[in-house]
């Protein structure tokens, strides 16, 4: 009951409530493998991969099955780059059998191979993905994308055609529909596929150039040129943007806390809803002692990035220094949720449990504190490290754009 | 008005050795000729970006003897560069076919870490002149005339301080006196972060060298020729705004026909520039409106070498751009009016290059059938892809495309087997007829070994004609001239350009490969001030010398 919901949670988007569940889960029962397997997806999603590790490997002591481990361990290598050792984790989690993940291994592997410059294996791959499971989506898109850097426009209109039907969201799948057409000389579907790849996503830099480049082969100088002016400006805000934001980040970590916020506000005008900045801007404004300004931003930040445990620890910071000590005491323990493995965070939260009156709670969590700070090794995290890791012009564009 | 002069060159020298698939040979001579200078480029670990990028170099005549001589440009180590760094030059003199080390006679002798080199007249008085690119200034050698050069950089306020990777010559503003562009990459300093340092400095999970991407790039400088010995930094009020991107290949040409030379730049991870050139000493930045900066996926790619050459004979030039390994070099088509589309898949080039990455690169006709082939020197630049089983190898092969006609090419390194598929970390390539014999030959400069110089051997069983230009009212080395011959009803079209490919200048004689045909019924050269003239028929399998109408 207690998985399902965490489960539930999880697909929900509230993350903070599915792995505090999923922990109490674990720690309750040991031999969860559900349990240890969901933390393990998630905590990959997170980036935290010697986590991810620890806890597929202690669902694999729970007698997870074999094909579930080396599926999922296969995607823990593949997002560490290593992809013929992720390739051999699908294969072996093919052999003993991946059950619903079956199809997903194949595509997996499709995509390694192509990155692996094995484009017939591929095929092959992707093909078994689609055998198994007709209706995926992101299968049939890779595959159709594939015949299109094969030159075999008709068949990559086929897949990505139904991709579409399955998925009519499916991001990059009409820019690569557009591609498709203009290679058989389809203008008209491929002037159609485009923009309704823009009506569904206006940040969709890739099917803006593509109909800017076709509507001037065409001779449509004007609209052409309007699709690439801006195409073009939002990739000179990109730019700015992201300039901006290393120039504040810089500043920050040299403790010029004036200069970083004046840079944040730049990158902030230049794309509003960009979560790393607010979440940045949150951080500085905190260093300067505006906590109330910094809650804002910190909050907003959220939105964007809900599995980031420094954004938890600075919003718990800045309830604390205004007084409001139970909204200090929740985020803090979020944060704990997502990483009990930060020293900041338990030693901050002894000062909350000391505030909130819970004497033992505190020395605990000052104990553990100490005890992290006295590992060999072991070093401060860098505050603004946690968002640049995450940043991306495809994100910067969708903060631009307002989405 | 001066005659024209013709030096007839009849008969190859060499023997000839016809491929199985009819296309020529090509044989590694430069250790049997002389062309032993080993590079240096970093250790063998790769730990910074500057130890993989390589050198480059050029085929010229220094000493207007009229056979090609080769400059080689060298690198230096990261611990040797603290200490002034290594020679950066080595010269060969092309003795009939031998080369000799004349790098001292020449007073070539300079220390530093050298990237690439572009040549021209600068001040037009009939000797040959280049410029040198480095990490730290940059530096221009003046031919003195007499078998040595000068460095006059400091007299010519040329010494570009940044790192510099490609540069060209070519008359912008038409007055006479070749102008500069220099392709800057990034700054280097002691801040650059080491191998695997950060999550930047990973490749396929393995630690690499760090950058470009994280690093901040420099911006590119175009110098105006003032006409005295000095040039000036015009890049402001020229138009050439570059936001720090990564530049590597650039290129001189004239993409739209209008007598006036633009400019083309391939950028590392970024899109790559078009200025064109607006007839008033200034540019517009048209890579995106004219199909040129990305892929067309919309993508920028990692832009290295740039090769210009007319390949489907529609009068307009077209650009190859060589990138990184999985993802293809691209060609882009040029339709005219500044438009420009990828036909990279259409031509067959696609798939096929994704196991290489791209450096130096020349569009040349290599089987004298009258159609532009392509030649790419390929190399990895990170050595743990060896270990990786990623289906990149850091040694590579080359990629040479015959030209099918019709758009299409073919890869046919492979059926040629021998010199051209032996794995090397290539980087820059000039091609030139050192032999005289009437097929392009190619100089490949290979990163932390011996170059080599590639001998076609085969491409003289079809007819040619090459032409050497000398400009007189123009720039004297007619850098930017248009020549356009007819054979047999077909047209054919090249220009003479400086710098180019990667970090490496070309023979500046333009050759035409005629097939059948035993000679051409017209040559039309439009000079770089935009005066035409017209000459012919010209018997074939010659070199001829055209000086400009002094009219």
């Amino acid at each position: 009951m207690r998985l399902s919901t965490a489960v539930s949670d999880l697909n929900k988007g509230k993350f903070v409530e599915g792995m505090r569940l999923l922990k109490e889960i674990v720690h309750d029962d040991p031999a969860s493998a559900a349990a240890h397997l969901n933390l393990a997806i998630v905590y990959s999603r997170m980036g935290r991969r010697d986590v991810a590790y620890r806890h597929l490997e202690h669902a694999r002591q729970a007698k997870l099955g074999d094909g579930l481990y080396f599926v999922q361990l296969g995607m823990l290598r593949r997002h560490e780059g290593c992809r013929p050792e992720a390739r051999a984790a699908f294969r072996r989690g093919l052999e003993a059998g991946a059950g619903r993940e079956e199809a997903a291994a194949w595509r997996n592997i499709g995509d390694i191979e192509v990155e692996m410059l094995a484009p017939e294996k591929a095929l092959d791959a992707y093909e078994n993905a689609i055998r198994i499971e007709p209706n995926d989506a992101q299968a049939r898109l890779a595959l159709g994308r594939l015949h299109l850097d094969r030159n075999d426009a008709q068949n990559a209109v086929v897949q990505l055609r139904r991709a579409l039907e399955l998925d009519p969201a499916l991001a990059g799948a009409h820019a690569a529909l557009g591609r498709a057409y203009r290679m058989l000389g389809d203008w008209d579907s491929a002037i159609a596929s485009l923009k309704k790849g823009l009506d569904a996503d206006p940040s969709d830099q890739d099917s803006r150039y593509i109909l800017g480049q076709l509507l001037l082969a065409l001779g449509r100088e004007e609209e052409g040129r309007r699709e690439l002016g801006e195409y073009s400006r939002l990739q000179d805000r990109v730019l700015k943007t992201n300039r901006a934001l290393e120039a504040a980040v810089e500043r920050a970590r040299a403790g010029q806390y004036d200069r970083a916020e004046e840079l944040l506000k730049e990158t902030l005008e230049l794309a509003p809803r960009y979560g790393a900045a607010m979440h940045i801007m949150g951080i500085v404004l905190l260093s300067r002692g505006d906590a109330p300004h910094a809650l804002n931003f910190l909050r907003q930040s959220l939105i964007a990035n809900p599995l980031n445990p420094e954004t938890y620890f600075n919003l718990s910071t800045a309830y604390f220094r205004i007084g409001k000590h139970a909204e200090a005491l929740e985020m803090i323990e979020r944060a704990l949720v997502l990483d009990d493995e930060d020293a900041r965070f338990h030693a901050h939260a002894g000062d909350v449990y000391s505030k909130t009156n819970q004497p033992d709670r505190a020395q605990a969590s000052l104990r553990r504190a100490a005890e992290l700070r006295s590992r060999p090794g072991y070093r401060e995290p860098d505050p603004y490290a946690s968002e640049e890791r995450r940043r991306s012009d495809a994100a910067i564009v969708r903060a631009v754009c307002g989405l | 008005m001066k005659a024209l002069f013709i030096v007839a060159v009849m008969g190859a020298a060499v023997s000839v050795f016809p491929a199985a698939s009819g296309f020529p040979n090509f044989v590694d001579v430069a250790g049997q000729l002389g062309i032993t200078l080993m590079n240096i480029c970093g250790g063998a670990s790769k730990d910074y970006i500057v130890e993989a990028n390589g050198n480059g170099g050029a085929f010229l005549d220094y000493d207007n003897d009229s056979d090609i001589d080769v400059l080689i440009v060298n690198g230096s180590t990261i611990d040797r560069y603290k200490r002034g760094g290594d020679p950066i030059l080595a010269l060969y003199r092309n003795d009939g076919g031998r080369f000799v080390d004349v790098t001292k006679q020449a007073r070539l002798l300079k220390n530093g870490w050298g990237m690439g080199v572009c040549a021209a007249d600068y001040d037009n008085d009939g000797n040959i002149d280049f410029y040198v690119t480095a990490l730290g200034p940059n530096v221009l050698f003046r031919n003195n005339g007499d078998g040595t050069f000068s460095d006059v950089t400091a007299k010519a306020g040329v010494g570009d301080a940044r790192w510099g990777a490609n540069c060209a010559f070519g008359d912008y503003d038409r007055d006479g006196y070749v102008d500069l562009y220099v392709a800057n990459y990034l700054t280097f300093d002691e801040k650059v972060p080491r191998r695997g340092a950060n999550e930047l400095c990973r490749y396929m999970g393995a630690d690499v060298f760090c950058g470009p991407v994280g690093l901040k790039g420099e911006p590119d400088v175009l110098y105006h020729n003032n006409g005295n010995g000095s040039f000036s930094d015009v890049t402001a009020k020229a138009g050439v705004r570059d936001p720090n991107y990564y530049g590597f290949g650039v290129t001189f040409s004239d993409f739209d026909n209008d007598g006036w030379p633009d400019i083309y730049v391939a950028n590392d991870s970024q899109p790559n520039f078009l200025f064109h050139n607006k007839r008033n000493g200034a540019f517009s930045e048209i890579g995106l409106v004219s199909g040129t900066a990305l892929n067309e996926a919309g993508r920028a790619q990692s832009g290295m070498g740039v090769a210009v050459a007319d390949y489907d004979g529609n009068g307009y030039f077209d650009i190859f751009v060589t990138n990184f390994a999985r993802d293809t070099n691209t060609l882009y088509r040029n339709l005219g009016n500044m438009f420009f589309i990828d036909a990279t898949l259409a031509a067959g080039l696609g798939e096929v290059s994704l196991p290489h990455l791209g450096w130096g690169a020349g569009m040349a006709d290599f089987d004298n059938d009258g159609l532009p082939d392509i030649f790419v020197a390929n190399g990895h630049v990170y050595p743990e892809v060896d270990g990786l089983n990623v289906g990149q190898r850091y040694l590579q092969r080359k990629e040479i495309y015959r030209n099918l006609g019709g758009g299409k090419f073919e890869d046919v390194a492979r059926d040629l087997g021998g010199d051209v598929v032996t794995g090397k970390s290539s980087r820059g390539a000039a091609f030139g007829d050192y032999d005289n014999d009437g097929d392009i030959d190619v100089l490949v400069i290979n990163l932390n070994d011996r170059p080599s110089l590639y001998r076609n051997d085969g491409g003289a069983r079809n007819h040619w004609i090459a032409f050497r230009l000398e400009g007189s009212r123009s720039n004297r080395s007619a850098v930017g001239a248009r020549i356009e011959i007819e054979a047999g009803g077909r047209k054919q079209v090249s220009e003479v350009r400086s710098g180019g490919s990667y970090l490496s200048h070309d023979d500046m004689r333009i050759h035409f490969g005629l097939g059948d045909r035993t000679r051409i019924d017209r040559v039309r050269i439009r000079w770089p001030n935009g005066n035409t003239e017209e000459r012919g028929p010209i018997e074939a399998d010659r070199f001829v010398t055209i000086w400009e109408e002094e009219r």
